[in-house]
């Protein structure tokens, strides 16, 4: 009995030994991370460490994480980062390069190309991606053939069909995000900008987004915005409005998708159609974003930490981690080239899914600004729109090239600051 | 214990507190508006000056958001009070017994919620499609209404719940008080012919403005506080609609911009403020003392 007593608190003190690496995680609210969450413990238990999360909203996850490391806190080893704010991390080197430290056996090399220069900052990989969006369109197409309307492939067929199915408050033509933040309104604008023939900036880096075809861009997306049920929703809302059948057209990230075509979550599955977004003046195309993982290199970390750290940005990455989240449910958003070509993608979702997703993939780009101030001068940005998203939406008087005016001369402010 | 210790025992916890708290945060606070640390960069900061300061009362955003702050504080300690001054008489003459202790039960009910969730409480019931505000409004044929999405209603959306929880919590504070007057001085007043308007305005009233003070101090100092409860509802939307001082700061200092230093130096023009409204509040009590 007493060789027994002993043998467990022998193995207790191991237990607890192995478990004595820990590393601090910042991540955001996913539905992807709620399923690898169940996996967690799998890796601790494999590599003795004890992973603690800490999960913040996307404006809240890049501030607190620029706080964290312009500080020198350092409470984070692992950061979660995206393309908005890689610039600002690599240009100030608060992230450890992708190469120094990605495990081999993982395979650094099957990340989609695309992604990696996504979250790369002058020619250096700082992220490993683990998930991408892109957008589609989505819509009634019970709806459309009732009003005898086409699926549409041009802007202005689409707002013609937004205005033909508006009918509120049963049904709103479309649903747009319209809430403030570089990363929420000012993003789901972007590909519209460039759709309209405008940009950010010009070619010298001067902010030009108050020129005509970017007035042009704001009026066409304030038509869109009086057309959904409120001036000011979050690209969540938005989807669910669509999933609850309460909207008749959106042009929305993918990674909504596995949502809408469950029978649980939405009530429009049988009556969806999906097809690319429409064209603009200036062409067709499809933002393109990446969400990441990066080794803090502000963290005061022990080398077993840092191994830990690393071993973890790779386990959450990995191709086998990807099959997981397609047998899951949630394989839309992947981030290697492999996972879409898996037996386990073609047994998860139909061919013409597959198909669709390769066409998004070839009129993708990036939209947004890839420079450190981009999130300071996008979130002006983001305040100017939603005041006029919601003095447009109260039949309110408003300026858009004064909107603009101020934005582009508080951005000129920002880059020389 | 000798009466040296008992002083020490309890003042040096407390100062220590209030140092680690207070004071020392204050001092930081202080010494960063003085200089020009910007997060964005990892780069030493230098010593600016008055720079911050200066620069705060050229930047329309700053005046914008002292604007908002002065008519959220206004709007909301007008409208407790004036809740709570119309309500307390209606429930003191009317309500007996436990239909009395029911109601101050209730009134005191918003108050125990827990500010943000009251605000995701709200921020769903004002909701245009899914709120039981609008949807209530429909039956009539109207609506639906933005409250907070729309900029001209928005601050007062956000107002009307602060008095929702704080109106009726001094309403039953102010009931309690009126308790406290003498029967007698009642009694005597409404032998004199004074009806219950003239008795309230002429006698009660009068006679609680001392003890309501501090109500109203603190109803100030909660509504000079408001971010947690305006960052769930509207964030300081839509556009800069509700952006209080508070609200301005962290996206200065934290939210978007980084600029530390500068929302530093807004951060301590609002202590500034707030020392300023509470001096001339408590000499005012002084006087009613006196």
């Amino acid at each position: 009995m007493r060789k027994l007593t002993l043998s467990v608190l022998v193995a207790l003190a191991g237990a607890a030994f192995a478990q004595s690496v820990s590393i601090d995680v910042l991540a955001q609210p996913r539905e992807e991370w709620s399923l690898m969450e169940r996996y967690i413990p799998e890796f601790e238990e494999e590599y003795g460490v004890r992973v603690n999360l800490t999960y913040l909203s996307e404006n809240e996850r890049r501030s607190r994480s620029r706080l964290d490391a312009s500080s020198g806190a350092g409470q984070f080893d692992v950061y979660y980062i995206d393309d908005a704010n890689i610039a600002e991390f690599g240009a100030n080197g608060w992230l450890v390069p992708l190469h120094d430290f990605y495990p081999e056996a993982f395979d650094v090399d099957g990340f989609s190309p695309a992604l990696v220069g996504l979250l790369s900052y002058e020619g250096v990989n700082y992220g490993a991606p683990f998930m991408t969006e892109g957008d589609m369109m989505f819509y009634r197409a019970d709806l459309l053939e009732e009003h005898g309307l086409d699926v549409p492939t041009t802007l202005d067929e689409y707002l013609e069909a937004v205005k033909a199915l508006h009918n509120p408050p049963q049904l709103y033509g479309t649903a747009t995000r319209g809430l403030r933040g570089s990363g929420m309104n000012v993003w789901r604008f972007s590909p519209y900008l460039r759709m309209f023939g405008g940009s950010f900036f010009d070619e010298a880096g001067e902010p030009v987004f108050n020129s005509p075809e970017a007035v042009q861009a704001v009026e066409y997306y304030i038509e869109l915005v009086r057309h959904s049920p409120s001036p000011t929703m979050s690209w969540s809302d938005a989807m669910d409005a669509f999933a609850a059948g309460r909207v008749g057209l959106v042009t929305f990230a993918n990674l909504k998708m596995d949502t809408l075509f469950n029978p649980e979550s939405s009530v429009v599955v049988d009556s969806m159609g999906y097809a690319l977004p429409p064209a603009g003046p200036a062409g067709q195309l499809s933002s393109l974003s990446a969400h990441g993982l990066g080794l803090s290199a502000v963290a005061d970390m022990t080398d077993a930490e840092r191994e830990a750290a690393a071993n973890f940005i790779g386990w959450f990455t990995s191709l086998e981690s990807e099959i997981r989240k397609v047998e899951g449910g949630q394989g839309l958003t992947n981030a290697r080239t492999a996972t879409f070509n898996s037996q386990a993608f073609a047994d998860a979702y139909p061919a013409d899914y597959g198909e669709a997703m390769r066409g998004m993939l070839e009129i993708q780009e990036l939209t947004i600004a890839q420079i450190p101030q981009w999130n300071e001068i996008g979130d002006y940005l983001g305040i100017k729109l939603e005041e006029l998203f919601t003095q447009a939406y109260s039949n309110q008087s408003y300026d858009i090239q004064a909107a603009l005016d101020d934005a582009v001369e508080f951005a000129r402010n920002a880059l020389n600051r | 214990m000798s009466n040296r210790n008992f002083i020490l025992t309890f003042l040096v916890p407390t100062f220590a507190l209030l140092f680690l708290f207070a004071l020392y945060p204050l001092g930081t606070a202080f010494y960063y508006s003085l200089h020009d640390w910007d997060m964005r960069s990892s780069g030493p900061m230098s010593f600016v000056g008055l720079r911050n300061f200066i620069d705060m009362f050229q930047d329309p955003r700053f005046l914008n958001s002292l604007k908002i702050s002065g008519q959220f504080l206004f709007l909301t300690v007008a409208g407790s009070m004036l809740v709570a001054i119309v309500v307390a008489p209606l429930v003191n003459e009317v309500a007996r017994g436990w239909v009395r202790h029911l109601a101050l039960f209730v009134f005191i009910l918003p108050a125990v919620l827990p500010r943000i969730g009251a605000a995701y409480m709200w921020r769903l019931m004002y909701d245009p499609s899914l709120g039981i505000i609008n949807y209530l409004l429909s039956l009539m044929n109207l609506g639906p209404y933005l409250f907070l999405q729309n900029p001209r209603t928005a601050l007062v959306s956000i107002a009307v719940i602060d008095i929702w929880q704080w109106g009726f919590l001094l309403t039953a504070l102010v009931v309690i008080l009126l308790q406290e007057v003498p029967p007698e001085t009642i009694e005597a007043a409404r032998l004199d012919g004074a009806n219950s308007f003239m008795l309230y305005t002429r006698i009660m009233y009068p006679l609680i403005v001392p003890l309501s003070i501090p109500l109203l101090f603190i109803k100030m100092m909660e509504s000079l506080r408001s971010f947690d409860f305006i960052f769930v509802l509207t964030a300081g939307g839509p556009g800069i609609a509700t952006e209080t001082l508070d609200m301005y700061a962290y996206w200065q200092g934290m939210g978007s911009s980084g600029r530390v230093s500068y929302a530093s130096a807004m951060s301590l023009f609002m202590v500034a403020v707030s020392i300023f409204i509470v001096t001339l509040l408590w000499r005012a009590m002084r006087r009613w003392h006196d």
